[in-house]
């Protein structure tokens, strides 16, 4: 292939593509804007309310995520999908030791005259657990902070019990006491949450493995945004009106098959609400001749959500839509509608189905709230 | 005015249509023309030229998306008289970013069929799909577009190096994505 041919296919792209490139926006100064409201909220992370959605995870697990500043001290922890980053201040004041799947943190000068040193330690409890769970368990015998639960594990960090530096040696005494306090200004971050996954999919009854990547809608203060995974080999998102879509690839917008996954935030308006009112129009639309049937609203038993169904009917090319509706702690809603024809259900509507279950919401959360001395 | 009713008017054949054309898209037009054709007089003939493509071509088609329609008939007029000038003419901006197209294929004339160009097209479809939006467009406003590096810098923000490790990046990616499909590069 020559110069002239590959740009004369890259003439023929996907005209949404050059529609979506015609005019594009400062990015730089999106990014900054993005920095500032991060600077602003200078205790808070994001705290991503994981598993609360998924089938068999425990509802509300905490993970804590928030961006690296290039510039800081950082310690990865081994084998874990964990960074600390810790105060400036500590460069070279400490070294971490792995036990198990623990890992204990401690000052090495300290140690080295007394044998003790330790500042904390994180331990990794082979259950997920709330902070609620933990304290029910027993297991807050020592002052600590609350990090993290996955679906399975349940991340802690111990502070030490006793004294671990020699009273007698003021400067060793000053140093320890100064780290000590720090401790509290560590920031914990989970590498990679968001990294590409293999997902189990069965479209038409044939199972199969397929990568998945994620598409993130960051926060906005008190907003959550969400997270969720799909195949892009053959799905692309698009913003619309405020609206997000997952659509197939290849297929035209004003095809009159329709299949795509609408994720809409209603703000303000609690999940009960928002289902019984879209339900309620739907039922007028029925009455006009629009729907043939329309489900009433359900809770799902394995996953904190709403739920009803409408159909076309049950001509091969007759629209279904399925509306899933998921509470935003107090602040509005997040509305999914799964919209395909009928024939189409086995294959894009398994495979929305599929994706359906990665959908996270990614809220900002003050560290305070998690934090236990 | 809205595009289904400059649509509706070439499809009635009313000239009208060429005049909103011009009023909302020709600016637009000009703008892809001059990127790739430095003289505003191949320019404008571009354009005009364009004008007339439209004319001729949509009793049969019904764009759905107008802007892309026309500014790709545009962009391929522009490249073809591109081909007839003197290097002299060639707008040296069009030269450069044909030149970086060079890293994604080997520069040897291929012979393609229709259903080979179709998956080579849809291929590239799929990868631009699979960037993030910020290197996507980015991309595309290089290489459909052929906006000059500074020109993007303006739009974006970003420093030119950062463009350009973008695009180094991209053009790689590409032809690793070319290659995995089996297509000779």
């Amino acid at each position: 292939m020559n110069k002239k041919q590959l740009s004369e296919h890259i003439g023929n792209i996907d005209d949404r593509l050059i529609q979506q490139a015609e005019n594009i926006p400062n990015y730089a100064a999106q990014h900054r804007k993005k920095r500032v409201r991060q600077l602003l909220a200078t205790a808070a992370v994001l705290v991503l309310m994981v598993s609360s959605f998924s089938v068999g995870a425990i509802a509300f697990a905490r993970e804590i995520i928030i961006e690296v500043p290039a510039e800081q001290e950082t310690l990865e922890l081994e084998g874990v999908n964990l960074t600390l980053i810790l105060p400036e201040s500590w460069k070279g004041q400490y070294s971490i030791e792995k036990n198990g799947n623990n890992f204990i943190v401690y000052n090495p000068q300290i140690r080295e005259a007394t044998s003790d040193g330790v500042l904390f330690t994180i331990v990794s409890y082979e259950e997920s657990m709330t902070e609620e769970q933990f304290i029910e368990n027993g297991l807050d015998f020592t002052a600590y902070r609350y990090l993290l639960a996955t679906s399975d594990k349940t991340y802690i960090l111990h502070y030490a019990s006793d004294v671990q530096y020699d009273p007698a040696d003021k400067e060793q005494e000053k140093i320890y006491q100064k780290m000590m306090s720090e401790i509290e200004d560590i920031q914990i971050v989970v590498n990679n949450i968001f990294s590409p996954k293999d997902i189990v999919v069965a479209p038409e009854g044939m199972t199969e493995e397929v990568e998945h990547a994620a598409q993130v809608k960051e926060p906005e203060g008190e907003t959550p945004g969400f997270a969720i995974y799909f195949d892009t080999e053959r799905y692309y998102m698009v913003e619309k009106n405020e609206k997000f879509y997952i659509r197939p690839i290849g297929v035209a917008e004003n095809s009159k098959l329709i299949c795509e996954m609408e994720i809409e935030e209603i703000p303000d308006v609690l999940w009960e609400e928002a289902a019984q009112t879209i339900r309620n129009q739907m039922c007028e639309e029925q009455e006009a001749g629009k729907w043939d049937s329309i489900s009433d609203i359900s809770h799902d038993t394995h996953i904190k959500r709403l739920h009803f169904y409408a159909s076309e009917g049950t001509d091969w090319d007759s629209t279904q839509e399925e509306h899933y509706f998921y509470q935003m702690d107090g602040q509005g809603t997040y509305h999914i509608v799964l919209r395909y024809f009928l024939e189409a259900t086995e294959g894009n509507g398994t495979r929305f189905h599929a994706m359906l279950d990665t959908f996270t919401l990614v809220t900002t959360q003050d560290t305070s709230q998690s934090i236990s001395k | 005015m809205d595009d289904k009713i400059i649509i509706e008017l070439y499809w009635k054949r009313k000239e009208e249509a060429i005049k909103e054309t011009a009023l909302k898209y020709g600016k637009l037009c000009t703008y892809v023309a001059k990127n790739i054709l430095s003289s505003h007089e191949d320019s404008e003939e571009c354009v005009n030229e364009t004008y007339f493509a439209v004319w001729n071509a949509i009793p049969n088609e019904r764009p759905n998306i107008f802007s892309a329609f026309i500014s790709r008939i545009t962009r391929n007029l522009a490249l073809k008289k591109y081909e007839y000038l003197s290097a002299a003419k060639r707008n040296p901006g069009t030269i450069t970013s044909l030149e970086e197209l060079g890293d994604c294929i080997s520069g040897t004339e291929s012979i393609e069929s229709e259903m080979e160009k179709r998956h080579i097209e849809s291929t590239i479809d799929k990868f631009l799909w699979q960037q993030g939006y910020e290197k996507r467009n980015i991309f595309i406003r290089r290489y459909w577009y052929f906006d000059s590096i500074e020109s993007i810098c303006k739009s974006t923000g970003f420093t030119q190096s950062k463009v350009k490790s973008m695009l180094y990046e991209m053009r790689q990616k590409l032809r690793k994505k070319l290659e995995s499909e089996g297509i000779e590069v």
